[in-house]
Formats: C-alpha cells, sequence, structure tokens
C-alpha cells in the first residue's frame, strides 16, 4: 500500500473524527431547540391556560369568603375543575422531560413565555417584580 | 432490512412524541365529568317528562301545523317552528304574518321581521322548566302564581299554556297588524286579545273539527271549548313532543357510554375552566335566570332601533337592562343563529362572545350611542365574569364537539305549513 494511500486514509479518519465531535457538540442543542419549538405553542398555550385557571381559582375563592351562596360555591367547584389544566401543563413538563428536554432548556421555555409577553418596561416590572 | 429497522424506530419515536395524554387521566376526567354533570343539576331526560294526555297532544299537533290561528290565515306556529331548523326558523329575527316559505327564502319575500329570534321548543314544558320567553315575560313563580301580562287574570295555571295562548296574540307575529279589520287587537289589551282568541275559535269550528275533538276529549260542550283548551293542547303537544331524549351526553352520564376525546375535553371545559355550567346549569343546560352577555343587536330591537332592553321589559327594574334568559343548551348545534336577536350566525363565535366580547368589534358604521351601549352591557357582563376564561382555538372546537352531544330527536315530524 502507498504512503499516500495511507496520508489520506488517516485525514479521512480525522475529517470523521471531527465531523463526529461536531455532530455531537451541536447534536445536543439542536436536538433540544428542535423539541422546543415542536412544543412551543402547546406549551404557551397551557402555561396561559393553567395561569388563568389559577387565578380565576383564587378569585372565585374570594368571592365564596367574602359572600357564600351556593352560586359562589359552584363558581370555585366550576374553578376546582378548571386546575386540570394545570395538571395538563405538569403532564407536558414530565413528557418533555421524559423525551429527554433538561432543565435548562424546559426553563428556557417557560421564561421565553413570560418575556414574550413583557413587551414594554411595565409588563417586565410586573413579571417579576415580588408581591406579597 | 437496516432501513426497515430505522424507519420503525422513527415512526415509534414519532408516535412517542405525538401520543396524547396517558389513559389513566382520561378517566379521571371521565369521572370528573360525569360527577360535575350530576352536581350541576343533570337528571335522566324521563325525569323532566310530565304526565301528557297523547290524544291533547295529538290535536295539538294538528292546531301546531294549522294556519287557521292566524288573522290572515297564512302562519302557523310551524311556520317559524320548523322540524329543519331544530323548531326554530333559521332566521335572525322570526317573520311573522304575510311572511311565505321558510328560511331565508321568507326573508326574501318580506313579511313582519319581529323583535327576536325565535326559540326552540326543547324541553319546554317540562318539569322545572316555567320561565318562558327570552326575557322570561311568562313565569312560574315559587309560590305557584303564574306572571304573565295577563296579570292576575291568567288562563292557566301552566305557565306553557299561558306561553302558548300568546304568540298568536302577539302583534306582527300571528296577527297581521295592517289589517283594518284587527286593528283593534294593536292595543293588545286583554278584551281585545280575548276577542280575538273568540275569532280564532269560530274559526277553527268553522273551518276544521279540531274544536269538536277538543270537546269530546275534554267532555264539554262544544261552545264550551275556548281559546285556553286550544293554548292547553297546543302546550300538551310540545310538552311531549320536544321533551327531552336520551343524548349521547345522558347516555355517557347515565349509561356509562363512551364520548370521544375532543367530547370528554369540551365537556371538562363546559363544567370547568369555561364556566360554562354557572349558567347554562340543570337538565335543561339552563339556570332559567336572567344574565347580560355583550353579543351584538340585530335589526330594530324590543326597544326601538338597535336597543333591546330584555328582562327590562318585563320587569321595569333598571338593574335588569339588557339581561336576557340563559338559552338552554339542548339541540344548540341545530337552531342557528344565535342570541335574542339572532346576530351571531355560527356557534363558534356565540362561544367566543362569552369571553370576548370585542373580537368582532367593528367600529365602520357605529354611533356613539351604539358604542354607548356596548360598553354598558360590557360592564354587567363583566360582573357575571370575575375572570373569563379565554379559551384557544382547539379549546372551542372541543366545547363545540361537547355541545353536539346535547343533541336529542323529537316525538314526531312536525309538518311543513303550506
Ligand atoms: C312569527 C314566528 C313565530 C310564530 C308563528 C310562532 N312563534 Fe313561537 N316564538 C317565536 C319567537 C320569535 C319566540 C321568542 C320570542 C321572545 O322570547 O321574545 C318564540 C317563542 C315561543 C315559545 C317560548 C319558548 C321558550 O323557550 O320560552 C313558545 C312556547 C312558543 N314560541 C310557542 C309557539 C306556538 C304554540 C305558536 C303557535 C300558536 C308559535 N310559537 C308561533 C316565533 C314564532
Ligand atoms: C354568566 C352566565 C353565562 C355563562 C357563564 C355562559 N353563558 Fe352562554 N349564554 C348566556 C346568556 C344570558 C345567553 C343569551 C344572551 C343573549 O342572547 O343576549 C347565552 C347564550 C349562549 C349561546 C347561544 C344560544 C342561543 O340559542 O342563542 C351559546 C351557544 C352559549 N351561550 C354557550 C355557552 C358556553 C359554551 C359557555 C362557556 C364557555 C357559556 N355559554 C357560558 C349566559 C351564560
Amino acid at each position: 500500500m502507498s504512503s499516500v494511500y495511507k496520508r489520506i486514509n488517516v485525514l479521512l479518519f480525522l475529517c470523521g473524527l471531527t465531523l463526529g465531535l461536531m455532530i455531537a457538540w451541536l447534536g445536543q442543542p439542536v436536538f433540544q431547540w428542535g423539541v422546543q419549538s415542536l412544543f412551543r405553542k402547546q406549551f404557551y398555550e397551557l402555561t396561559a391556560s393553567c395561569d388563568a385557571a389559577m387565578r380565576t381559582h383564587l378569585i372565585a375563592k374570594n368571592r365564596l369568603d367574602l359572600e357564600p351562596s351556593e352560586t359562589a360555591v359552584r363558581a370555585v367547584r366550576s374553578a376546582e375543575l378548571g386546575l386540570l389544566a394545570c395538571q395538563d401543563y405538569d403532564l407536558l413538563r414530565k413528557r418533555l422531560i421524559r423525551i429527554g428536554l433538561d432543565e435548562n432548556a424546559l426553563s428556557e421555555l417557560t421564561l421565553s413565555f413570560a418575556e414574550a409577553r413583557a413587551s414594554d418596561l411595565q409588563l417586565v416590572v410586573e413579571t417579576h417584580e415580588f408581591r406579597y | 432490512m437496516n432501513f426497515g429497522i430505522d424507519r420503525l424506530a422513527a415512526a415509534v419515536t414519532i408516535v412517542l412524541l405525538a401520543a396524547p395524554n396517558t389513559s389513566a387521566t382520561e378517566t379521571l376526567r371521565e369521572r370528573m365529568l360525569r360527577s360535575y354533570a350530576l352536581d350541576f343539576g343533570l337528571v335522566p331526560a324521563e325525569e323532566t317528562w310530565r304526565d301528557v294526555d297523547p290524544v291533547l297532544a295529538a290535536i295539538g299537533k294538528e292546531l301546531f301545523e294549522s294556519t287557521l290561528l292566524s288573522s290572515n290565515v297564512d302562519t302557523a306556529c310551524a311556520s317559524c317552528h320548523l322540524d329543519r331548523f331544530g323548531s326554530a326558523d333559521g332566521l335572525p329575527v322570526a317573520i311573522g304574518v304575510e311572511g311565505r316559505s321558510f328560511g331565508a327564502e321568507r326573508v326574501r319575500l318580506g313579511g313582519d321581521p319581529q323583535p327576536r329570534n325565535t326559540l326552540p321548543l326543547w324541553g319546554r314544558g317540562g318539569k322545572g322548566f316555567d320561565t318562558l320567553f327570552w326575557d322570561g315575560r311568562v313565569e312560574k313563580l315559587q309560590s305557584g302564581e303564574i306572571q304573565s301580562q295577563y296579570g292576575a287574570a291568567a288562563p292557566d295555571d301552566d305557565p306553557l299554556t299561558v306561553a302558548a295562548h300568546l304568540p298568536p296574540l302577539q302583534l306582527g307575529e300571528m296577527v297581521f297588524d295592517r289589517d283594518s279589520r284587527f286593528a283593534q287587537y294593536e292595543q293588545e289589551s286583554t278584551s281585545a286579545a280575548a276577542a280575538y282568541a273568540d275569532t280564532i275559535v269560530s274559526r277553527l269550528r268553522e273551518r276544521s273539527d279540531l274544536i269538536a275533538q277538543l270537546a269530546t276529549r275534554s267532555e264539554q260542550a262544544e261552545t264550551d271549548i275556548d281559546y285556553t283548551d286550544v293554548a292547553a293542547a297546543l302546550a300538551s303537544f310540545i310538552a311531549r313532543n320536544f321533551r327531552l331524549g336520551t343524548s349521547r351526553f345522558h347516555a355517557f352520564v347515565f349509561h356509562a357510554a363512551p364520548l370521544t376525546s375532543e367530547e370528554l375535553r369540551g365537556g371538562v371545559l363546559f363544567y370547568g375552566k369555561g364556566q360554562c355550567a354557572l349558567c347554562h346549569s340543570g337538565p335543561y343546560f339552563s339556570d332559567l335566570d336572567f344574565h347580560t352577555i355583550a353579543f351584538p343587536q340585530f335589526g330594530f330591537g324590543a326597544n326601538g332601533f338597535g336597543v333591546d332592553y330584555g328582562r327590562y321589559n318585563v320587569t321595569q327594574n333598571p338593574d335588569d337592562l339588557f339581561a336576557f334568559r340563559t338559552p338552554p343548551l339542548i339541540n344548540v348545534t341545530r337552531t342557528a343563529p344565535y342570541s335574542h336577536s339572532g346576530s351571531v350566525a355560527k356557534l363558534r363565535d356565540a362561544i367566543v362572545y362569552h369571553f370576548d366580547p370585542l373580537a368582532f368589534f367593528s367600529n365602520d358604521g357605529s354611533t356613539a350611542d351604539d358604542r354607548e351601549q356596548l360598553a354598558r352591557r360590557i360592564g354587567l357582563w363583566a360582573r357575571d365574569y370575575p375572570v373569563a376564561a379565554t379559551l384557544s382555538e382547539r379549546e372551542i372546537d372541543d366545547l363545540v364537539a361537547f355541545l353536539g352531544t346535547l343533541e336529542t330527536e323529537s316525538l314526531e315530524k312536525v309538518a311543513d305549513p303550506q
């Protein structure tokens, strides 16, 4: 076998190695990004849905405390069933983790949802303000 | 070979990625939906039925289909309450006397438009269905007393009979108001109405054998039969023919029949996040109480052009301005268009107005008056809906699918009037 041939073989091997490393190195973020994009819409929808359900539940309970009535009880019951939206949200998170989305990517999704709505400073403040 | 395995692996991955929630939550949902439906007042269909004399109902059917009940013999109850439109008329607002044909054709041919969308008749006459019309102008009070425009002199103690007493006596609906012969009834005074009712009964006696049949059935003399007997027969027919059947949702709740997953999600939204069952509750999917939803107002309205004060017209209580009886939702998928003035063509849109009243708002051609009213109605709506549940397109699809499970059939077909 000629040395030229050998050299090409080594070169090919190095190229393959580099390519493999690059794929391994890039592949992971690409995979994370792919899963994020695939589920972004659904994730945003369920986040908003669960958020609204929690607010509805809180306000229904306020009303029941202030003026107890049959209607107020029903509103709370209804709001409780509404919280199933949060179960859907939890299930989606679990599913994303199972598929292989890591915690960072998951947090990033949540943050990007909050920021997507914060188009002015006031909203940014509201999102990050401590409430007590 | 390798290629085949690759494909298989890809397929499995795709299925895993796209797989819906696990079946465990499906059964949780099924269980919750059944228990919520019961909590919010659903009962087996038969439990809403009242005892009705089938012979009287059969006579009532002929009366319902007869144009002899209208002043110029061109309109029957069945002209507006049509089978093919789920016992309503498929029009935004009803077209009364001088109307011909049905559906859109009826508008094209002209006739007297009414201020309100025709109500379907499902469940009317059933147990507890004691508040009638969009504004509840016929109502059986807790005391058992009937409240209606007849005051203390209600012709009967059954609200549906009193309601069935009204249509021929409502101007334009079945009385031709430009006909001088009947001009006196324009005042809608009780005595003029009584005179008109007598005219109808005499005509029925002369031109049909229905009065004779009523007399035989009630073992009275023919001369003793009056319009109240006619109304009672109409009411019997409505109560029997349009009584609730076992809808797919009833079958799901009471006989463990399945729903599709879309319908199931819709049902959970209906009782849960959508808060629909706070008003659309009970066996008829209505609390038979009064609320404001900021639907657009179509047509000239009961209180002048573009204004309908709804419940206020009955109570004269300013708190009741713009409130309407929650419509029952049995067969709602068949009774487009929607709202008290029929201003909403699609079921989806009717749902959207509940949480996003400005979704379709256009300032084009609206006057300051229109906007002032809209703002006022939105304010009233906001009190009923402290936090409106904003629903996604898919959630609306789910709700529409769920509403489709509330379809039931009538006992008999009603003939289209000639
Ligand atoms: C011109 C069309 C028209 C004709 C004819 C007509 N209706 Fe109606 N019907 C309506 C409209 C419109 C409403 C709703 C009116 C309202 O609530 O203000 C209605 C409502 C009703 C209701 C109340 C339903 C509910 O949900 O409360 C009953 C009962 C009824 N009609 C029975 C009859 C009977 C019986 C006849 C024949 C004697 C008849 N209708 C003839 C248009 C018509
Ligand atoms: C606050 C009480 C209330 C709640 C909550 C409510 N509705 Fe309604 N709904 C009404 C009233 C009142 C009307 C009729 C208003 C009018 O015509 O002016 C109506 C009308 C409708 C109509 C049109 C029916 C027809 O025959 O014209 C549909 C469909 C409907 N609602 C479905 C829903 C759904 C689905 C939900 C839950 C997302 C819901 N509603 C929540 C009170 C309510």
